[in-house]
């Protein structure tokens, strides 16, 4: 391996932030793999393409950036994430229990989910996620294995109200309830949050990741309440 | 009035709301599949086992609504044609999915980047056939001959006074890869070999539209529902948007246009940023179709005196809401967008809407 060249490290880190955010899909894996090359630590990339992550979602919050470029985002990072992984042992998060995400049983749209999901874990959260139609069962599972106390479900048609309904029902049958901050996303609303029994919900990724963020860190305090 | 008088008189109203002419009163139609089944009793797998009894239980329902309601979007249901549309598996009731859950879609990257390359070498239509049987065990040939019975389909509508509103379904070509190459990859793409991906999707529009203008010429609808399924603004920057979605939806409707037909632009998710476009299309030929996300009041202060709108009536609030509060809205909209409005619902009724709820949003064109 070349011995470490601080002004290459460096050169290499900053291309790589904005190889990011320019979603210049050839030159961020190219650039990941010379720091690699270079010595770099693949957690030190990592973050710079966090960093990278980062600028396009605050484009995005000021309308300069569109929910493709926030797929295109959240894409690159899984990449560069799965290649760290790849280089390293190294735990890559926060060391918090996981966030359980999911789609809600019966619906399948998964592009808001996939975007917040790909932020989250580019703010060093760990997020397990199940996937599109997840029956109720799934979710209660999920956090007995983890023990989990974020819970976040989307949903965009109306058939998914009740299986939101049913999943927060099954986890106060189980007990569960008590330890767990349900949040809601995707086409909701107050009412919907009311009719499901949910604790939390959200319309958009960063305020849902705001949420998580002061959930997982100083509990569930402001319980049904709208960020 | 026989029902054959009773289908003149709407398709008359109809030709006057989308020439922007003002008609005896505000056109409801219903835009609905799942729901039919269920108002009906009818199993989701029972209902889409054939297109032949989705049309047969969708008569039903609309009969059941009464002859206040001018007609339905189409004459079958969505669910079994979806992968002709999105290139994508669709999973059914009573196949892969319990007898009582709405199909889905299982969108996966199931193209490749080298399908772009056979496209261009080979051709849409043989390319399609194949993927469609082999890649996702479409039963295309049993589809194709069940939809050379469309004319039956709207015709067991139109014998009961109820105007099939728009017979012939077309989506904008860039669904084919948005769902077979699935939309992160499809999305990489543009990014990446956008020359390669407009050029596959040049050979796909040639051959689209020439088949919908046959289509058009056997029908001869009064509409053509068009769907730019995901090409709303809030996906794509200008640059990408104008290149990859408008110069399609645009192309696409001059050709239903220039056929004699009406553009029904069914456009879900937020589209104000890019409202201007629609100027572009000619005058009284379209009807804006709007899922409620893109702001009817908006839609009228910028295409009011340009196209028809059509809407927005909320899932949430079919599903959810009071028979007062479905009535209280559609009326409002009826009042504040004025003869330019076609009533229906936000996008497709969802399954569990009240038959209460959709029978006040008829109410509110036709008395209570
Ligand atoms: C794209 C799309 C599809 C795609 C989905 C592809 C996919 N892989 O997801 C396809 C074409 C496959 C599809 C299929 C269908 N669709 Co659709 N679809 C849409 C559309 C146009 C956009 C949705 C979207 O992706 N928006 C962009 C994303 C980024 O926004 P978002 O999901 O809200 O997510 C944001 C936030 O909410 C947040 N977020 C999302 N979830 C969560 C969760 C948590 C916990 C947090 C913190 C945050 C969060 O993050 C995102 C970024 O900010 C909407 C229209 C609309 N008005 O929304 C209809 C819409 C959702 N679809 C609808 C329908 C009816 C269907 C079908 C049933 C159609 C049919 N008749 O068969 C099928 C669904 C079958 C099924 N069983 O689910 C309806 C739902 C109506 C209803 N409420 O019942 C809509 C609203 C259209 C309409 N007005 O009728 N659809």
């Amino acid at each position: 391996m070349p011995a470490k060249n601080n002004v290459e490290v460096l050169c290499v880190n900053n291309l790589l932030a904005h190889a990011m955010v320019r979603l210049d899909e050839d030159s961020v894996h190219y650039l990941f793999k010379q720091g690699i090359e270079q010595g770099i630590d693949s957690l030190t990339l990592l973050e710079e393409a966090r960093a990278g992550v980062q600028k396009v979602s605050e484009l995005y919050n000021c309308g300069k950036y569109f929910l493709g470029d926030l797929i295109v985002a959240a894409e690159l990072f899984q990449d560069i994430a799965c290649m760290a992984l790849e280089t390293t042992m190294a735990p890559t998060t926060s060391g918090l229990p996981p966030i359980i995400f999911g789609t809600v049983e019966e619906d399948i749209h998964d592009i808001g989910k996939n975007i917040t999901i790909g932020i989250l874990k580019s703010k060093g959260f760990e997020v397990d996620d199940l996937g599109v139609d997840v029956p109720p069962l799934a979710f209660v599972d999920a956090v007995r294995q983890t023990g989990s106390s974020v819970i976040c479900l989307s949903g965009l048609i109306t058939t998914a109200y009740d299986s939101m309904k049913k999943t927060v029902s099954l986890l106060d049958r189980e007990g569960l309830r008590p330890g767990v901050a349900v949040v809601i996303g995707g086409l909701v609303s107050e009412e919907v949050r009311r009719y499901t029994g949910a604790d939390y919900w959200v319309k958009d990724c960063t305020t849902g990741c705001q949420l998580c963020d002061a959930i997982l860190h100083s509990g569930p305090v402001k319980k049904a309440v709208h960020l | 009035m026989t029902n054959a008088e009773l289908l003149a008189e709407k398709k008359a109203r109809l030709a006057k709301v989308i020439a922007l002419e003002k008609p005896d009163r505000t056109p409801v139609i219903l835009m609905e599949d799942s729901f039919c089944a269920v108002h009906m009793g009818v199993k989701l797998s029972d209902f889409c086992s054939s297109l032949k009894r989705e049309n047969e239980v969708m008569v039903s329902s609309v009969k059941a609504m009464g002859p206040g309601v001018d007609g339905i979007t189409a004459p079958y249901g969505a669910g079994n044609l979806f992968p002709l549309i999105f290139a994508t598996k669709v999973k059914l009731p009573g196949k892969e999915l319990p007898d009582n859950t709405l199909w889905q879609l299982d969108e996966r990257e199931i193209m490749t980047v080298d399908d772009y390359d056979t496209i261009i070498d080979k051709g849409w239509g043989a390319f399609q056939r194949q993927y469609l049987i082999e890649k996702i065990n479409y039963p295309f040939d049993s589809m194709m001959e069940q939809l050379g019975h469309g004319q039956e389909f709207i015709n067991n509508f139109e014998e009961a006074g109820y105007l099939v509103y728009s017979p012939v379904v077309a989506a904008t070509v860039n669904e084919q890869f948005g769902g077979g190459r699935s939309l992160p990859k499809f999305m990489r793409d543009l990014f990446k070999i956008p020359d390669k991906v407009e050029a596959a999707l040049d050979v796909i529009q040639a051959e689209t539209v020439a088949v919908l203008r046959q289509q058009i010429r056997a029908f001869k609808p009064q509409v053509v529902f068009l769907s730019p399924a995901r090409g709303a603004s809030a996906f794509f920057s200008p640059k990408l948007w104008e290149r990859f979605v408008w110069k399609y939806l645009k192309a696409t409707a001059e050709v239903i246009i220039e056929e004699g037909a009406a553009a029904d632009l069914h456009i879900d998710g937020d589209w104000t940023r890019d409202l201007e476009y629609f100027k572009e299309l000619p005058k009284g030929k379209c009807i804006f179709e709007t899922d409620g996300t893109t702001d009817i009041y908006k839609i009228k202060e910028v295409l009011g005196d340009h196209m028809a709108i059509k809407g927005d009536v909320s899932p949430v609030l079919t599903s959810l809401g009071t028979p007062d509060e479905v009535y209280a809205y559609a009326s409002k909209i009826v009042r504040d967008i004025g003869p330019n409005l076609i009533l229906s619902s936000g996008c497709s009724l969802p399954p569990n809407a009240k038959v209460e709820n959709v029978k006040a949003m008829i109410s509110a064109v036709t008395g209570r």
